[in-house]
Formats: C-alpha cells, structure tokens, sequence
C-alpha cells in the first residue's frame, strides 16, 4: 500500500503524497481526520471507491507494473443522458442473448492497473456482464443485463473509479484505418505461412545438393516450391505490383518500383528453371523478402493508425450536448437538434456551443482558442458570441444564429480538408532514392552481362549471374530501415507524449527549419493568472479569499494565487464592474481598480500609479490591493509564460531550428511575450487566413514547423510542412495538425525533435551500410563469383542487419 | 518415403487451414487490439476480496451524495475495514 503515515500537523515544506496519484497535498486540502491524504476530491473519491469494492489489489499492481501516475478525476455524475432512447439508437447495440453491449471512451485511462481495474467492474457492478479495455485507444466495450443494470449506472461507477465514460462518435476514417491493419495482418498472415514452407522445403533442397539427392525428389520439392511462392507473390506480394504500376501511369519513381522488379525477376526466372529442371530457384528468398517488407510496413501504420486514432478519439471528451430553454424550462438535448433561433443556456466555464447574441446574462468569455487573444472579453446583452469560446463568468442565455457545420469553427472544420491539400507534397527520402537506385542497378546488371560475355562464360552462366545480381540488390534494406525506424520513434513518442500521425514527421524534422509558435495556449498558459505582486504581499491570503465567491477571470486568478489556507473574509461586498471590499482581522480591504480606489476615498500613490500605468503598457491587467486607507500592493494579471518555454526554446534553437512567434492577440503583448522568451522575430494581429498564407510563403524557402492550439491556428497548421497541436487544443487544430503533444508543454516537442534527429541518422546508416552490402555483391556477380545461391543466402543477412540496426533507435532527452 | 509424395500435401493443407483460421481472427476483430491482452495475461484471477461492499458502494448515487461534498461527513468506515 502506498498510504503515508501522515503527521498529526501538517509543516508547510513537508511534502505529502496524494494516497492515490502521488502528487503533493495541497496545505489546504489537508485534512487530519484521516491517515490517507489527497491532492484533490476525485482522487480520495476513486481511492474510497476502490478500497470499498475490496479493489486495492490496484495499487500493487500499479506499483508491480510500473504504471504512470495520474490524478483521478472521480465525479458523481449521474449520465441520464446515456439512457435517452436517442442515445441508445446512435450507440447500443444489442445481442442474440438479450444483453446489450456499447463502446465508450474513458477519459483518465492511463495505465496497465487501469486495464485491470476497469475489467474487474464486473465483479462489483450488478448487472455488468463483461468489460473489456484497449488500452492503446482507451475505449472499453461494455456488454450488461438490461434486467438488472442500465448503462448510465455502469457509467456511474467507472466515473466514481476516476474514468469518465465519454461516447464515441462513429468515424469513417477510423474504420478506414482498421480495415486497412486488418488487410496487413492477412496479408502478413498469408506471407509468412508461404516464407516458412518454401523456408522447409528449401533446407531439404540445399542439403540434398551435398547428398545427391533423387531427381524425382528434387523435381517434386522445386514444383511445390514454385506454387506456394507464385501464391505468395500474387497474393500479399501484390501491393508492390500494384504500387509500381500506379507510379508508373503517374510516370515517377516509388519505392515499390525496384522491389516489384527484382521480385518480378526472380519469379519469372524460378519459374522458368523449374519448368525446364535446373538452375535456381530464388524463392525461398522471395517468399521470405515479401514477408519482411510486409511487416515493415505494417509496424509503421500500426503505430501512426493507434497515433490518428487515439487522437481523434479526444474529440470523444467534447460535449455533444445543449441547454435550450422550451417554454421557460431548460432541456439538455443533442448538439445535432439545435436550429438556429433557439435559446440556449450556457453555465459558467462551459463552452458556448452556437454561434449567436446575448439575450440574458453579463459575462467574460475566453475566445483565445479562436482568435489567440490573451484576455478575456467582457460581453452583455445584444452582444455576439461565437461557439468554441468559453463562458468564464455568469450563467447566459444566447439565442443561436448559427449551430453545427454553419458556425465559424463549423465552417473552418470543413475547409481545413481543401486546405491541406494544397500543400506540396512530401516525396519521401525512400521514394526519392528510388528512382536513381533503378538506374544503377540496371545499369550494373546490363554492365555485368557484358563483362561475363566478353570473359567467356556463356550465354546460361551470364544470365545466372546477371539474375543474380538483379535479386541481391533489391532495395528490401531501404524499404525496411525507414519504416521500421518511424515505427520505433512513434512508438517510443507516443509514451513520451507526442502522437505521430504521419511518416513524413520525422524526415521533415530532421532538417533545420522554421519553427511558427503561436503564443496563447502555447508558449503561454493561456490562463488569466497573476503574474507581478507589488509591495506588500502579506496580503495575499486574504486577497485571495475575498475574491473566492466570485467568477469573474480576475477573481479567479487572484483566488488561486495562494495557496495557505484560506482565513476567514467577513463582510464581503462586490461592487459590480469595479472590485470587491470586505474585513479581515479587523482591518478592511479592497481589490480594484484606481477608480474603485478613488470611489472609495483611497489614495494611491505615486509608486503604485508608476506600476500600474507600466502594467498597462505591457498590456497587462493590474489590480490594486487597499488594506485600511492605503494602497498596499499592486498585482498585475495576464498570461503566464509556461515554466518550461524559456529552456525548450533554447533546447530547439540548438538543435537548429529557428523559432518565431506568430500571434492572434495583440502587437503589444505578443512582444512582451517574445522578449521574455528570447525571440527577436514576432508578429501580433495576424488573423488566422494571414497565418496560413505567411506559412505557405515561407514553405517556399524551406521547411516550415507550426505549432499551434487554437481554432485561428488550423489553417497555418494544415499549410505548413509539419503541423504539432499542443496540449488541450482545439479539435480543430487536432484535426489539422501531423502531431499532437499530448503533454502541456514544450517538453515534448524537443523530445518529438531529437527523435525526429536519431531516426534520420539510423536511416541514413541503414542505407549506408545496405549500399555497401549491395556493392559487394554487384562487384562479385561482375566478376562471376556470385553464385545464385550465395545471392539468395547474403540477401536475407542484409536484410536481418538492417532491421536490427533499425530497431534501435534511441535518443536521449535530457528532461527526463 | 512414397509415403512423402502424401505427407506434404497435407502439412499444406494443414497449414493452409491455420492461415484461414488465422484469416477469421483478423475478420472478426481479435487481432484488433495488440496492447491489452499482453498485459492481461499478467493479472491473477482472484475474485475480489471483500464482497459485502460490492452492491451498495457501486449502485444508486442518491444514496451517497453526501460524499460529493469536500468537507461533507465522511464515511471513516468503508476505508478502515481493511
């Protein structure tokens, strides 16, 4: 058990695990009625509901297992809407026994004790009768009794065990992509059984060459041989085929092209000897080169698929549902039924889900995922509103102009599609070598005929040797490195919190390049929160307790400023608009602005007029502090850079790219942004079309890397050569991005980097090395050494070393 | 050794027979997931140890709702049994 053996006091600087996530106790959370303690309400809520189900088993085998930590956001919500006949229609499906079974996405999956504790649920779940996590995607298939449980009761209690179940909304692309790793495993299926049996038959055949071994025996083993590598080659060896034909209609070169021409040759040529009874027959070795280039290519869309799904899927989390008023009463309803013209009720800290005006309601909301700026708005009645920014203060009512597709974000999603498809395409490093390797290779064989000719060893011999030249240099070492390779790097970024949706990631981030960073969300915060306290900050207690009843975005982040216990504030009064008075030990205070200051008959000097008006030129929000009849402290609150963005930009800058900053918000604040973070090159005011078509005039001069989160940063995402959506990011930023860091952070991004590095080195490596293997073997053939089969042993050792060399890549992050 | 000319037809047709069935498995999604069930496999099957909780801590959420609230009683009991 990892429970502590908590002090009766709590010290300030002790640090005391969570009982549950093992992050720090909050001083303010400690509670000293219990021997557990926990770093907020969900954890003890998942820790309780654990231990009372006799669970505990959990934090063994979390510990056993190695599993990461993460807090637990345990809630009891009751998912009425998960009985909604509605609901059932689009998500349950039901069985010939008469249980139902659907799929649900669970939010705060994280680890292999999270496997084990969600399909223990139906032990202590009555009425559940199977639950079945994967883990990769975070989707688990609930099969139950409609007799004795109903779904939301299920969603009930995997929401007290800190999973929030989330529906999954159906997905054309996500099945698209299952087929298609469905289609490789088949096929990969079918490529091996073949490679293994020609593999046997081939032994007896090599070692009857040392045995004498019968000539009807050998004919028998030759023609089975023959059959199952024509089976092989026209089934799962169809792709190469395939892939070469379509480059040559479109007359260019792919990778496909020198494949499909060696395993062309080699089976033309086996079949031809095995039908006149001498001479090799190649297909050991080509059975065996299918079965490898599959499993190649497979690894690499197997992990960028999990990356496209497990990304897509966090669209799950968003709410797909709606307040409307009908007749005077609110209704939740499905995001789908809003027309334009209903009134819809938005609460505080929900998103706005329409685009439309205010009917009702004062409040700030936080539009930086569409527009990049920083601050908070103020918005009252008869004021627009647009969907995807979030109501920060009071509850609202709007009445919808736009729902669904024909919003703003509606609009944007659906021409982010056209929009990545005017980006140049990305000829791969693989593809682009292709073409000349043809070239010589064909060459060397046409120039090997000739020298054997002129040497004098027959029109047969010339012909074997040439063959086997053609077959010893099959690219099987360049086709494998590069997709082996990414598929390592994806796997290994995934768990370090970047998901690679494309190949063309690493290639692209291995050359030094422009770095695009927008700044809301991504270098910064994109929180209100106080930055600066100036002069007396004993205060700070009570300051933050004073604004704690109210949820306006200054208050707010004056609340969670500090972190001792909160003592007690009597007295409180708002003053709408202007601040907040109220006493504490007998003294009064007031937070505010300079007029509430002057309202209220307090002076304020001349230090804290300095700060504030230095405050308001970095286009900042600064807060005055009044304990008594004098202005004690000046605060001054906007968004915070992220810890780690100072360090990670000079980490990127080191590895060679050059980073910039490229802003929705305003000219001002970008550039104080820019100087704390050490960019001389920044740019505010850019709209999001302006984003897009600097992006597309810089991708002209070389490679362009946009990092991005907002709604306003999609288009650039699309537009650019490597798109990455940060951490919490709009889903259509998410949809448009190649990456998605799925840590907060900057971090990830260097790790993406370097990786990007150590993939194209090994690359580069494996081709080194195959290169040379296959020069030796072109000069040996030249020369008349290489026999067919010497060609058909070394090809697979070339093979075996380059997929070895390819798995391991690693690299180091120094952050971790 | 005739007996070969019969024998190694039919380790194909055997193997040819794994591969459908290896086929099926794709088709019917087994192979879907690659992640979870090598770590399933890790897991013991015991049943879970204290079955008195079992229904009334998972069920109705009416019934608990004092829980919801941070500083609200707490229910000392459910922790300490063990």
């Amino acid at each position: 058990m990892t429970t502590l053996a908590a002090q009766p006091t709590a010290e300030i600087n002790q640090r005391i695990e969570c009982a549950h996530c093992g992050l720090d106790v909050p001083a303010a959370l400690f509670n000293d009625e219990r021997d557990e303690q926990f770093c907020c309400i969900g954890c003890e809520m998942a820790f309780d509901t654990i231990l009372a189900c006799g669970l505990d088993e959990y934090y063994a085998l979390r510990d056993k297992l190695g599993g990461e930590r993460q807090p637990a956001n345990a809630a009891e919500s009751r998912f009425t809407s998960f009985n909604d006949p509605e609901f059932a229609k689009r998500h349950v499906k039901g069985e010939p026994d008469g249980s139902l079974h659907a799929e649900v996405y669970l939010e705060g999956v994280h680890c292999a004790a999270c496997l084990w504790l969600v399909e223990k649920l139906p032990e202590v779940v009555p009425g559940l009768l199977a639950s079945q996590l994967d883990l990769g995607r975070r989707t688990a298939t609930l099969r139950w009794d409609p007799a004795h449980a109903r779904l939301s009761e299920v969603a009930h209690a995997l929401s007290k065990f800190g999973y929030t179940p989330h529906p999954i909304e159906p997905s054309e692309a996500r099945e698209a992509r299952r087929a298609e790793d469905r289609g490789f495993l088949i096929r990969i299926g079918i490529a091996a059984a073949c490679a293994g049996n020609v593999m046997l038959l081939a032994f007896a055949l090599y070692s009857g060459r040392f045995d004498a071994m019968d000539h009807a025996w050998q004919t028998f083993f030759r023609w089975l041989s023959a059959g199952i590598g024509v089976v092989s080659l026209a089934g799962p060896g169809r792709v190469f085929f395939r892939g070469a034909l379509g480059a040559l209609r479109a007359r260019t070169w792919h990778l496909d092209t020198p494949i499909a021409i060696a395993l062309l040759v080699g089976g033309v040529a086996g079949l031809v000897n095995v039908v006149r009874g001498a001479g090799e027959i190649y297909f050991d070795s080509l059975t065996m080169l299918v079965f490898l280039l599959l499993i190649g290519r497979w690894l690499q869309a197997h992990q960028q698929a999990r990356a496209a799904d497990a990304v897509e899927l966090l669209f799950s989390v968003t709410p797909r549902s709606a307040t409307r008023i009908e007749s005077g009463q609110p209704r939740e309803i499905a995001i789908e039924s809003v027309q334009p013209g209903d009134l819809i009720e938005v609460a505080p800290q929900d998103c706005i889900p329409v685009d439309g005006r205010i009917e009702q309601g004062v409040t700030s909301v936080d539009e930086s995922i569409l527009t990049g700026e920083s601050c908070p708005i103020e918005r009252s009645i008869g004021d627009d509103v647009a969907a995807g920014s979030v109501n920060l203060g009071a509850l609202i009512r709007v009445r919808t102009s736009a729902a669904g597709r024909d919003t703003r974000v509606g609009r944007l999603m659906s021409s982010l599609a056209s929009l990545s498809g005017g980006r140049a395409p990305i000829v791969g490093q693989a593809d682009r070598l292709a073409g000349p390797f043809v070239m010589v290779v064909l060459a060397l064989a046409f120039v090997c005929m000739m020298v054997r000719l002129a040497s004098g060893a027959g029109l047969e011999a010339a012909i074997e040797s040439t063959i086997a030249l053609l077959i010893v240099c099959c690219p099987c070492a360049i086709a494998l490195a590069t997709p082996l390779a990414c598929a390592v790097a994806t796997g290994k970024l995934a768990s370090r919190g970047a998901l690679v949706k494309g190949g063309h990631v690493f290639e692209a981030l291995a050359r030094p390049s422009r770095l695009v960073l927008d700044k809301t969300g991504t270098v910064t915060e994109g929180r209100f929160e106080v930055r600066d306290w100036i002069g007396d900050e004993s205060a700070r207690p009570a300051v933050a307790a004073l604004e704690r009843g109210s949820t306006h975005p200054v208050a707010r982040a004056l609340s969670r400023s500090s972190e001792t216990e909160p003592p007690i504030v009597d007295d409180i009064q708002h003053h709408l608009g202007l601040g907040v008075t109220g006493t504490h030990a007998r003294q009064r205070y007031a937070v505010g602005s300079a007029t509430f200051m002057q309202d209220l008959g307090i002076d304020t000097p001349a230090w804290a007029t300095d700060a504030e008006r230095h405050a308001s030129e970095r286009a900042m929000t600064p807060v005055l502090v009044a304990r008594g009849a004098e202005v004690i402290s000046v605060v001054t609150l906007g968004d915070r850079v992220r810890p780690e963005a100072v360090e990670s930009i000079q980490q990127l800058r080191a590895l060679g790219m050059r980073p910039q900053l490229l802003s929705g918000d305003d000219q001002r604040v970008t550039a104080a942004i820019a100087a704390e973070i050490g960019l001389d090159t920044h740019e505010g005011r850019v709209d999001p079309e302006g984003k897009a078509s600097r992006v597309l005039e810089w991708n002209k001069g070389g490679p362009v890397v946009v990092v991005g989160d907002g709604v306003n940063d999609a288009a650039a995402l699309a537009s650019g050569t490597v798109g990455v959506a940060v951490h919490g990011g709009a889903e259509a930023s998410l949809a448009a991005a190649d990456v998605y860091l799925s840590k907060p952070g900057l971090r990830s991004l260097v790790s993406l980097v370097r990786a990007s590095r150590a993939t194209a080195a090994r690359v580069r490596l494996c081709l080194i090395v195959a290169a040379s293997y296959n020069a030796t073997a072109a000069a040996l053939a030249i020369v008349g050494w290489m026999s067919p089969v010497v060609a058909a042993i070394v090809m697979p050792i070339s093979s075996i070393t380059v997929v070895a060399m390819a798995l391991g890549v690693r690299w180091k992050d120094r952050a971790e | 050794m005739n007996v070969l000319y019969l024998v190694i037809p039919l380790a194909l047709v055997i193997a040819a027979s794994a591969v459908a069935g290896f086929v099926w498995m794709v088709r019917s999604g087994q192979l879907d997931d690659l992640d979870s069930p090598p770590l399933r496999m890790l897991f013991d099957d015991t049943p879970v140890a204290s079955k008195n909780a079992s229904s009334k801590t998972i069920s109705s959420p009416s019934k608990r709702r004092d829980r919801s609230s941070p500083h609200g009683p707490r229910d000392e009991t459910n922790a300490r049994q063990r």
